[in-house]
């Protein structure tokens, strides 16, 4: 049976005082808990209840940060179900923060690692059970060994997930206070405003990394299908700085052979083994020169094509839309799509061309992004340079294009690319309540005031 | 690692029996202490923070003597003790002793506090401020009600079947009754709670009322004329235990609710319903704040609702009762509060008891014969937490020196001319009672003072030979050096008491000798008649007020006709669980968790003002001002603005440069709360 935190937001003050014993039992500093208490409701808007939840990391029976993580930094702790980082093997690549929707782990700038809670693994050894647990002033938080039916709990703010979360939450029944007198029933200007998810600033270095990948499979394949063949020297050298601008993404770049640790289960470690993979054989390749045996050529394309697919599918966690892989700044039909244009194959071109003209247009998902208006700003601009400019020099004179169609061609892709992270979201309690707050302020909004 | 017991000495209810774990002379864990019964889940995150608190960079380590540039420069004892003496025997040669002023505030709880006051009597005197800027009105309303202030064990709540909480946000000043109020709930009992703010404590509650500040004896009196038009007194209770009833009845009868909804602004259906609770659910219990009777009717308003208890039979049975202070650990106490803040009917000539608390700054400045010329300042802040910070400020820097005694250099202790470094509560063994749970618990010592950090009682021990003064004539009232000399001292002080001593106490709390679990339960009462008493003529001789619990507005309100009609929004300042008072708030731990100051507008004095969410707000009357974020809030009562009180004038939030220095109606408490302000954007 699961061990798991038992909380009731009826009892809980919002006090915080277990964001403090979490802070002080592990040794954490003054700036850094593993505990954290979000307000639903925290600008009191009448006529809805406020609550609080105290969550930390819910050691999930399904745990997707120990799937996810490339470096098999991650482990379970047989005897309490704790899982756990061993902060020797993270590499601080971040990529477990995107998997949980609990906000579990964070990153650790001081250290360069994730770090997250323990479930105090060295306080359940000793029998006791873990501080915030046990330090809890109103008896809101605890802890027991409970049947994995006894678990769960819907409540609002609490991100609904199939993780199989170890913690059970009682329902709330705080009172949903209309105002006295002379109160406006729901004020909008309270609204909850739009979180910052996944933001360019804190990833350019991966949003450059992986258009880079994709301009590099397009280069190769599209010289197998009859493009310019790039030079050997040059190719190596954008891929080694493609590496390295992924590299400078993580806590412990000197780990970063790591990453490739987890293929079985982690779309990143495919990504890390398929680039590495198609880099060093394409570069074989390309020095090499006609003399390549053909289907060795086609491996490497296959191999860079898939590297492509996994880069797309590591966005999956925090996609806002249908599918990464049909976005589009997904890497990989922008990857075919410039292969198209290198090969001067107006088919693939067009054929991929017309995805992405198509996805650029259609209304975009209900992003809730605070980047949405940057990102339709930049719709505009994307499609002139990127697919409008060389359909216009195809049509007006045909294959090949001249270099500076290619090269606006390569701008306008990479704007692509900038808009798919400008929507990108990191699932948290913070942002599910804001979520599930604006809609029980729409059900007040519209029900007929008292 | 060793684990030591001991007691959280704050200004604050809940005063947590702790387990303290220390490892290499250093503490690593705060827990709770299980035989502290109120108490018994956790210490709040203020008690937590204590391991930051006792090592934090910022605390003062060493006496600083301020230089002529304004900074503070690290002195040694020697210099510093030099520097006071040499101050004070030219005082007392010139001005006379009761030139210094010692202000001694409610920082720390401790029997060795009173080492202060002992040791001025031995300089040959001094002065010394009354009154309290707590809670004194209520305390003196009960005392003319029910004769003293005590009440029943913190836990008899949990039996309640209606709980009122008036004026009060347990949820974050008194987070440890809480769970018996839940207990109270899941057993079937309902909780009204009575705040013209949405609080956490209004979010648990079955009815929320929200009058305008400072009305809350109208809502009191209409209550209780319903409860006894509807005939739902409890006749025996009143019949053997009352006095006044009649002339109480005949008040409460020419309060209809009309004339209540207006003046309280509460819709007459919510008066109604609460009436008929009060009148028809028993054992009812009124846990009531101290916010509420910080205004200029307060003593009025509490006595008004005590008659409600009254009336309905609520005391001395489980469950029932007033939960406003418990004094039953005071057992050390010649005079109880509220008695024992009030100046002396016949003064000593020694120790000159002449400044009333309330109105510090003014008081100061108008001492004569001898005027003020040095303060010394122990345990408090008064430039940020007594009224009127522009006048106290003004006050302070009239004087000639000033010494002041804290952990942290305070807005007080920077206008000091000499800090010295204070003690925390893990740097000397102290026995502190409380006033919420009945228990009696050690402070112990558990760390050495690091850095130069010496206790009040050795720095008087020092100051004594300078001063002229026997160290001999120390002996009974300030201890020796040692920790043994502190132990026995305490040691002496527990003999009288049967089954306390300091071994006792190491264990864990303790009950005082005729401890009472359910207050009152014998039916008698210590007032002159024995009797609840409804009417007062001490109420009418000692404070001037009516002998019976009339409402009048306060002094300060909106619907005052000669008013102040350009300061139309009341400054509500309560305190937040982040903070006690002024302390906690300089933590980084704390920091962490606070979102910082700001002005909590309602949107409806937002909008009209042009104010917006995090816009840089003035609050000014014609006393002050101070500039804060705001943070639009539609949990308050529109005309009602509130910040926390406690933010430093460093941090920019001292709401005490808008509030008066003037006294409750009753107990010489300050009526901070009659405040009217006005908020325009910076």
């Amino acid at each position: 049976m699961p061990s798991a935190f038992l909380f009731d937001p009826n009892r809980c003050t919002g006090c915080q005082a277990c964001e403090l014993a979490c802070s002080i039992e592990n040794d954490l500093g003054a700036e850094l808990s593993w505990r954290e208490v979000i307000t639903f409701n925290d600008a009191s808007i009448p006529g809805i209840p406020r609550f609080h939840l105290s969550l930390a990391c819910n050691h999930c029976a399904e745990p997707a940060c120990m799937y996810s993580c490339p470096a098999l930094a991650y482990s379970r702790d047989v005897s309490t179900g704790a899982i756990l980082i061993d902060p020797g093997r993270c590499i601080g690549c971040r990529y477990c923060s995107w998997a949980c929707p609990f906000g579990a782990p964070r990153y650790e700038a001081d250290r360069g690692v994730m770090g997250k809670c323990t479930f105090c693994s060295h306080r359940l050894a000793e029998g006791l059970k873990p501080a915030c647990a046990t330090l809890c002033p109103t008896g809101a938080l605890d802890f027991a060994v409970l049947d994995a039916s006894q678990l769960g709990g819907p409540v609002v703010g609490f991100p609904r997930t199939d993780l199989g979360p170890s913690i059970r939450i009682e329902v709330p029944r705080r009172a949903a206070h209309l105002a006295g007198a002379g109160a406006s029933v729901a004020d909008t200007s309270a609204a909850p405003r739009p979180v910052p998810g996944v933001t360019l600033r804190s990833e350019w270095s991966l949003a450059a990394f992986t258009f880079l990948v994709a301009v590099l499979v397009a280069g190769f394949a599209g010289t197998l299908g009859g493009g310019p063949r790039p030079p050997a020297a040059l190719f190596a050298a954008v891929a080694v700085v493609a590496a390295g601008l992924s590299f400078s993404h993580l806590g412990k770049p000197a780990r970063a052979w790591r990453a490739g640790l987890n293929v079985r289960r982690s779309w990143l470690s495919r990504e890390v083994v398929g680039f590495g993979a198609f880099a060093s054989g394409a570069t074989a390749v390309l020095a090499l020169g006609p003399s390549t045996p053909a289907t060795a050529a086609a491996a490497v394309a296959v191999a860079g094509l898939a590297t492509l697919v996994s880069a797309d599918m590591v966005y999956r966690p925090v996609y806002p839309g249908r599918h990464p892989l049909l976005d589009d700044g997904g890497a990989l039909l922008t990857g075919v799509y410039l292969a198209g244009l290198w090969a001067g194959s107006p088919w693939l071109a067009g054929a991929a061309g017309l995805l992405k003209a198509v996805a650029v247009l259609r209304p975009a998902s209900r992003s809730d992004s605070k980047h949405a208006n940057l990102a339709r700003n930049l719709a505009i601009p994307r499609l002139l340079l990127g697919l409008a400019l060389p359909a216009v020099a195809w049509t007006a004179s045909g294959a090949p294009l001249p270099e500076w169609v290619l090269l606006g061609a390569i701008g306008g892709e990479a704007l692509g690319r900038v808009r798919f992270y400008l929507q990108l979201r990191v699932q948290s309690p913070a942002r599910q309540v804001r979520i599930d707050l604006a809609g029980a302020l729409a059900s007040t909004l519209a029900r007929p005031s008292a | 690692m060793s684990v030591y017991t001991t007691a959280c000495p704050r200004n604050c209810y809940s005063t947590c029996g702790m387990r303290v774990h220390v490892e290499d002379g250093e503490i690593r864990r705060i827990e709770p202490h299980a035989g502290n019964r109120a108490t018994p889940e956790g210490v709040c995150l203020k008690g937590l923070s204590y391991v930051e608190r006792v090592r934090s960079p910022d605390r003062v380590l060493t006496p600083l003597r301020r230089t002529p540039s304004g900074d503070f420069q690290p002195v040694d004892w020697d210099a510093a003790l030099d520097l006071i003496a040499g101050e004070l025997r030219r005082l007392r040669a010139t001005t006379g002793p009761q030139g210094l002023l010692y202000y001694a505030g409610s920082g720390t709880k401790g029997l060795l506090n009173a080492a202060g006051l002992e040791f001025w009597r031995l300089y040959g005197g001094c002065t010394t401020t009354y009154g309290d800027l707590c809670w004194p009105a209520g305390l003196e309303a009960t005392r003319l009600t029910l004769g003293d202030n005590r009440h029943s064990v913190p836990w008899d709540i949990a039996r309640a079947r209606l709980i009122v909480m008036w004026g009060k946000n347990a949820a974050e000043t008194n987070i440890h009754q809480m769970p018996f109020i839940q207990e109270a709930r899941e057993a079937g009992g309902r909780l009204v709670v009575i705040d013209p703010r949405r609080t956490e404590s209004t979010d648990s509650a079955d009815l929320w009322l929200r009058p305008r500040p400072g009305s809350d004896g109208a809502l009191a009196l209409a209550l209780a004329g319903e409860i006894i038009r509807s005939n739902s007194i409890d006749e025996t209770f009143v019949r053997d235990h009352v006095n006044g009833f009649e002339e109480f009845a005949a008040l409460a009868g020419d309060c209809s609710l009309d004339w209540a909804s207006e003046i309280t602004e509460v819709p007459v259906s919510q008066i109604l319903e609460l009436a008929g609770w009060m009148g028809s659910v028993r054992p009812m219990s009124i846990t009531a704040g101290y916010g509420m009777q910080r205004y200029t009717n307060s003593g009025q308003t509490i006595r008004a609702i005590l008659a409600l208890l009254a009336i309905t039979g609520n005391f001395g049975r489980p469950g029932a009762g007033w939960v406003y202070a418990n004094l039953q650990s005071h057992i050390f106490d010649e005079v109880r509060d509220p008695l024992a803040c009030y100046p002396p009917e016949e003064p000593d000539g020694v120790v000159r008891v002449s400044v009333s608390t309330a109105r510090l700054g003014r008081d100061i400045l108008d001492q004569a014969a001898p005027p003020i010329r040095m303060a010394w300042v122990e345990r408090g802040n008064p430039v940020t937490q007594n009224p009127d910070t522009k006048v106290v400020l003004e006050a302070f820097r009239a004087l000639d020196f000033r010494v002041v005694v804290d952990q942290f250099l305070t807005d007080t202790a920077r206008e000091a001319d000499l800090v010295l470094p204070a003690k925390t509560m893990f740097e000397q063994t102290d026995v502190i009672g409380a006033y919420w749970h009945p228990y009696l618990q050690l402070r112990q010592k558990i760390v050495e003072p690091p850095g130069l950090v010496k206790p009040e009682t050795e720095v008087y021990r020092l100051l004594a030979p300078r001063l002229g003064v026997d160290l001999s004539r120390l002996a009974g009232k300030i201890p020796g050096p040692s920790d043994a000399d502190v132990e026995s001292f305490l040691e002496a002080r527990l003999a009288p008491f049967d089954g306390l001593s300091i071994e006792r106490l190491k264990e864990g709390p303790a009950l005082p000798p005729l401890h009472e679990e359910i207050a009152y339960a014998t039916g008698r009462f210590s007032t002159p008649s024995g009797r609840i008493e409804l009417v007062s003529d001490e109420a009418h001789e000692r404070w001037g007020v009516d002998r019976l619990p009339c409402y009048t507005e306060p002094q300060e309100s909106v619907r005052r006709a000669v008013g102040r009609p350009e300061y139309p929004l009341y400054l509500m300042t309560p305190n937040t669980k982040n903070r006690i008072h002024s302390q906690f708030g300089n933590l980084r731990m704390i920091r962490r968790v606070d979102p910082g100051p700001a002005v909590h507008v309602h949107p409806d004095d937002a909008r009209p003002r042009g104010i917006e969410g995090k816009a840089r707000v003035r609050v000014f009357n014609d006393r002050g001002e101070f500039r804060l974020p705001a943070k639009i809030d539609s949990g308050l009562k529109p005309g009602c603005i509130s910040v926390t009180n406690g933010w430093w004038i460093q941090e920019g939030g001292t709401v005490n440069f808008c509030s008066p220095g003037r006294e409750t109606d009753m107990g010489h408490g300050a009526a901070f709360h009659d405040t009217l302000v006005e908020i325009e954007t910076a």
